[in-house]
């Protein structure tokens, strides 16, 4: 047939493409996100492929080598070494990819939890609101860095724990910032609309109001994955996260306060690659802020 | 046809704290298949409450609707389960509302609110359904529907978008259309043109129209008979020109004073 008919999927691809550019005109617009997404994806990339690229990557796995120990940063350890004789270089390398993937798995358990639950809340008020939030209220009133200790030391000290504490204690902040978007959407005639149409209430819910509101939740889930990163990094840094050997960003500082007068550089390179991931999720999280939330923006 | 739609000693209050106030207090009201029903009233006086109480699509607390019965097609909509009024919706009662810059979801296209309705109610699939939208878009004469499809709704125009907003109402074939002031927003040339387009639907569908408004000009020129609703009570009823000629109820009276009689409106 050569005279097909345009699918009307395809035009809205196009559409959705034109939309997604301007988006990218507004990042390069917006130099320092732009800057702080290009970290963040080369982040990503060294996080992948740390395994590879690290130059010793028995290091990573707890091989000892006791006749290097503590040497400053040279041309073989780019980062020096620490107090079994390990590259910190390559340890630093694979502690991104442990920060990182904590960080999306602990933002996203909580995003998966926090906004369905959120999206309940709002849309049946009554008793499930009251019940949810009343839940919410309780896990919100403690700071979230102490909740997250008590769970992660009733668990046990372990990365996974860590995790999970922090999943524990984050999800509420969803739940509850998706909750208030969803009551100030509900009154909206295309919401009453669409009932007096047929449509049930979970597709109003998931369908209709969902991609009304959901713009805040991604922010605030960017600026949190700074946050986290620095919170499973405070827990491992007070022994409730990462157990040795594990090139854990946070575990690293902690151990290497003892040698911190001989050898400065065994803190400060973990330091500084955690300094840089949470600055740079920060600024993405501003940047995107401002991409789509358009009141923000500044002129 | 009299037990077609009929609502009887029909009593909605709103419930609050500090009072309890009633709001609709409606003796007997019915429609014959196939008529234009106007209902008129004031603001304040309870007729989108009335509108929205048929669909049960009433914010319960603080509506709540104490007695009465709401008969459709020999069905009583306020017993009907969730489950049951669900497939009424759009399917045999459809509803469009006073305001057409808002009652469109603004993150999708129009075409995608048009399919999904049909989707979800017809089964169809992709292509089919966009083969049923397009005939909705022509349906309510809109020029150029092909392109109208990929529009979002801030992209068309107050009248635009309360046509769609009717090609919405009428995808899954209802067969009773609550409008409830379809025309508040407009000005008065695309006014005309929404009632014509009313009109017309009504003729070529065979549709019942239940039309709500505060314009007593509009209502005599659309509808076949008319209840006049008075802070919750209909004061009146009779067909357009009993109203228009010998009103009885002074309430009635007033509201003719008020609009200018001479005046006509074409369409």
């Amino acid at each position: 047939m050569l005279n097909r008919r345009t699918n009307y999927y395809e035009i809205l691809i196009k559409q959705k493409l034109k939309v997604l550019k301007e988006n990218l005109y507004l990042f390069k617009k917006n130099k320092l996100t732009f800057a702080a997404l290009i970290i963040i994806l080369f982040l990503f990339i060294i996080a992948i492929i740390a395994p590879i690229i690290a130059p010793f990557p028995s290091h990573i796995h707890g091989a000892v080598n006791p006749k290097d120990k503590l040497l400053p940063p040279s041309k073989t350890y780019l980062f020096g070494t620490d107090e079994l004789g390990r590259d910190l270089f390559s340890l630093v390398l694979y502690g991104t990819r442990i920060s990182l993937s904590g960080a999306i798995i602990a933002v996203a358990a909580g995003f998966l939890i926090g906004v369905p639950l959120g999206l309940i809340a709002g849309f049946y008020s009554g008793f499930i609101d009251e019940l949810i939030m009343r839940i919410v209220d309780m896990f919100l009133s403690f700071p979230p860095l102490l909740l997250a200790m008590v769970i992660a030391a009733f668990l046990g000290p372990s990365l996974q724990n860590a995790i999970i504490a922090l999943i524990i204690s984050w999800w509420p902040w969803y739940t509850r910032l998706i909750r208030g978007q969803i009551i100030s959407i509900k009154e909206r005639e295309f919401v009453r609309a669409a009932l007096a149409i047929g449509t049930p209430s979970w597709q109003i819910m998931f369908k209709h109001m969902l991609p009304n509101c959901i713009s805040p939740v991604i922010v605030q889930a960017s600026l949190d994955l700074g946050g986290i990163i620095l919170t499973l990094a405070s827990l491992s840094f007070l022994g409730l996260g990462a157990q040795a050997p594990t090139p854990e960003w946070g575990l690293m500082i902690n151990t290497s306060r003892t040698y911190f007068i001989k050898a400065w550089w065994y803190g400060v390179f973990p330091g500084i690659a955690m300094f840089i991931s949470v600055l740079c999720f920060n600024l993405l999280g501003d940047g995107l802020r401002e991409i789509l939330d358009p009141k923000t923006k500044k002129n | 046809m009299s037990n077609y739609f009929e609502i009887k000693d029909l009593k909605i209050n709103f419930e609050t704290f500090e009072e309890i106030k009633n709001v609709v207090n409606i003796k007997k009201l019915n429609l014959v298949k196939g008529e234009t029903f106007g209902i008129v009233g004031e603001s304040g006086s309870g007729k989108s409450v009335l509108a929205m109480s048929i669909l049960r699509i009433l914010p319960s607390p603080p509506a709540f609707i104490k007695s009465g019965k709401i008969m459709f097609k020999g069905k009583n909509l306020l017993e009907l389960k969730e489950k049951e009024i669900q497939k009424i919706r759009g399917k045999e009662i459809s509803m469009i509302f006073q305001d057409p810059m808002s009652t469109l979801n603004p993150v999708f296209t129009v075409g995608q609110q048009i399919m999904n309705v049909i989707r979800h109610n017809k089964h169809l699939n992709k292509e089919d359904a966009e083969k049923e939208a397009l005939k909705m878009i022509k349906l309510v004469k809109l020029p150029d529907a092909k392109n109208t499809l990929y529009k979002y709704p801030n992209e068309l125009s107050g009248g635009q978008r309360q046509r769609i907003i009717i090609a919405i109402a009428l995808s899954c074939g209802a067969e009773l259309l609550i409008a409830d002031e379809p025309t508040r927003n407009l000005d008065v040339t695309i006014q005309a043109g929404i009632l014509k387009l009313i009109d017309e639907l009504k003729r070529e569908l065979g549709i019942t129209v239940l039309f709500i408004t505060n314009n007593l000009n509009l209502v005599f020129i659309v509808s076949n008979r008319v209840a006049v609703l008075y802070k919750g009570k209909i004061v009146e009823t009779g067909t357009s020109q009993e109203i228009k000629r010998q009103s009885n109820h002074p309430y009635t009276q007033k509201l003719l004073g008020i609009t200018s009689v001479g005046e006509k409106l074409v369409i």
